[in-house]
């Protein structure tokens, strides 16, 4: 690990500032930088630690949704009544997401914007796509864990679960930059490795992002997150599913729907082909099954992860019968 | 190996050292050492008990402040038998659309000859039965052929148990004596860590009608293995 040093600024436009020059990261709740820093992913010459900006911190319930600031911890998210009750897929997102220890440390927008987990980027000895080689070592090596859609050049998968679940509840971040700040759907928000290897969102140099917000949901609309690990501890999802479903009570028509996928693409992996198998519709354990086949229907699954796709189905269906509340028989 | 390789030792010496202490004994009792019987506190003469001392009284004709002996670990004794004994249970829940075991109970039934502290015994079958479950559901190196290199070399990467995997275990112990050593302890390392992964893959075959052949039995496998069910 490098020599640093860290800067505690308590103004947010002096953050920002700092965060545009070379060799400063910023500092949240460390889980992720810590790792990065030991691993020599990065080595930074300055930390900024975000903790003493008073417009990062709070959950605030209200008439227009909910605001949670970006320091917010995934254990409040997790245990917050107000959003156990109105967006369940977040909280129960945050609920599955890593270790108590972890999720009493780890914040929301550290959550959002984590780098990947993929064994070749996380490797000290590997220089990879990611890290400015030439190639993506997982498209003809061990890939069991990787992007079965939306890959290429590389094929990492997105590791936040947190994402998908706001993502189905259609939440946007709030940015401040060195010059000015914006606010930006967290789904346009994540890019594919298309755009750029390199990385997995469109933060610029300089932006902090301050708070995630998030519309109240449709009217009669519930949601759910569920996940396949393979460990039932201390283990990251091999498929996630996150949905949100709006349904008329009694003739459960489906009005409105969003499903998104966790840990199948290298970005937070919103499936319209699935809404649109549920949307207008009557839902039950069929039209859920039809959703839950339309999800993969574009999947180019590697040597080792077509198990994913089996997944995945599986899991879109169950989410979305959760959500709607319909026991399977 | 370390209870049965250490306690015949330590019972020798310690028979070495009563033996000095009964010819400690001896001249004050007026009797030879091996007529004398020591039993809880008391040294007495076998053939008259009225003729008796503390074991404080004996400790006290003691020249210096202690008194020490040795002893060796001899070979095992011929003609008895030395192979351990036990079975293993393991009740699983397999989600079948997921390919995802959860092991829910083992039962571990040992002959590990006497057992010399329960508790310690019990625990090397907990975590036998720990890192058993592991290595059927979780843990192996994963090696890239072409970098030559471990892929998931850390804490992170490779997956040992955590504290939502582990099952409930039931440990019994059946004391069956064998004249091997001077303690009839054996050796205890390994039967409750390999009998669990072959418990927990049997278990998964009687779940899911068909076997997992290799470990661990990740959830690839186990769907890999129902598709050639239908
Ligand atoms: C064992 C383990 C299991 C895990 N399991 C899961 C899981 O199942 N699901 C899951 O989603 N996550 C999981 N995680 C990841 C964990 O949730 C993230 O590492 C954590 O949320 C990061 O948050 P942080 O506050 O510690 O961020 P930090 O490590 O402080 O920061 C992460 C990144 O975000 C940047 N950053 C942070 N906040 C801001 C901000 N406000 N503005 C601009 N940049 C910022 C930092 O510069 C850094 O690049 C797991 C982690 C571990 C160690």
């Amino acid at each position: 690990m490098n020599r640093f040093e860290v800067l505690t600024p308590a103004d947010l436009a002096h953050a920002a500032r700092l965060l545009a020059r070379q060799g400063h990261v910023a500092l949240a709740g460390g889980v992720d930088v810590i790792d990065l820093l030991k691993l020599g992913i990065i080595a930074p010459a300055t930390l900024v630690n975000l903790k003493n900006l008073p417009e990062l911190h709070g959950i605030e319930p209200g008439p227009r949704g909910l605001r949670l600031g970006a320091l917010t911890k995934l254990h409040e998210v997790a245990e917050h009544p107000f959003i156990r009750e109105h967006y369940t897929a977040v909280s129960d997102a945050a609920r599955e997401a890593a270790t108590p220890q972890i999720r009493n440390l780890a914040t929301v927008g550290g959550n959002l914007l984590q780098r990947p987990r993929c064994w070749y980027f996380r490797h000290p000895d590997v220089n990879c796509l990611k890290k400015g080689g030439d190639r993506c070592y997982a498209l003809t090596g061990l890939n069991r864990y990787h992007a079965i859609l939306g890959g290429g050049p590389s094929f990492i998968v997105h590791p936040s679960n947190l994402a998908p679940a706001l993502i189905a509840l259609g939440a946007s971040a709030r940015i401040v930059g060195p010059s000015g700040e914006r606010s930006v759907e967290l789904e346009k928000f994540f890019t594919l490795p298309s755009v750029d290897p390199k990385r997995e969102n469109d933060l610029k140099p300089g932006e902090v992002l301050v708070e995630v917000n998030l519309p109240p949901p449709p009217a009669g609309a519930k949601s759910a997150y569920l996940e396949a690990r393979e460990k039932q501890s201390f283990d990251w999802p091999l498929v996630g599913a996150a949905a949100m479903v709006a349904s008329d009570g009694a003739s459960r028509t489906v009005r409105d729907a969003r499903i998104v996928l966790c840990a199948v693409a290298p970005i937070p992996w919103r499936s319209p082909e699935a809404e649109k198998e549920i949307i207008g519709h009557p839902l039950d354990a069929e039209r859920a099954r039809a959703a839950g086949e339309a999800c993969v229907r574009g999947a180019h699954p590697l040597a080792d992860n077509a198990y994913k796709i089996a997944m995945t189905k599986v899991l879109a269906r169950r989410t979305i019968l959760k959500a709607a509340g319909i026991e399977e028989a | 190996m370390t209870t049965p390789s250490t306690t015949p030792a330590v019972r020798q010496a310690a028979a070495h050292l009563k033996e000095k202490l009964l010819r400690l004994a001896a001249p004050a009792l007026g009797a030879e050492p091996s007529d004398i019987e020591a039993r809880n506190d008391l040294f007495q003469v076998r053939f008259d008990p009225s003729r008796k001392m503390s074991f404080a009284d004996v400790c006290r004709r003691i020249p210096g402040d202690s008194l020490s002996a040795e002893g060796e670990r001899v070979p095992n004794y011929e003609g008895y038998r030395r192979d351990q004994a036990g079975c293993q249970f393991a009740e699983v829940e397999v989600d079948a659309e997921l390919g995802i075991v959860r092991v829910l109970r083992v039962v571990a039934v040992h002959d590990a000859g006497q057992i010399i502290d329960p508790l310690t015994a019990r625990s090397q079958v907990n975590g036998g039965v720990l890192m058993g479950v592991g290595y059927a559901l979780f843990e192996t190196r994963r090696m890239d052929p072409r970098l030559g290199i471990m892929v998931n070399p850390t804490m992170d990467d490779y997956k040992l148990v955590g504290p939502l995997d582990v099952p409930e275990i039931e440990v019994r112990f059946v004391e069956v004596a064998n004249g091997f050593n001077n303690t009839g302890v054996m050796g205890f390392g390994e039967p409750a860590h390999v009998a669990t992964a072959a418990a927990i893959g049997c278990a998964v075959y009687d779940a899911i009608g068909v076997p997992v052949r290799s470990l661990p039995i990740t959830p690839d496998r186990v769907l890999a293995a129902m598709e050639t069910r239908a």
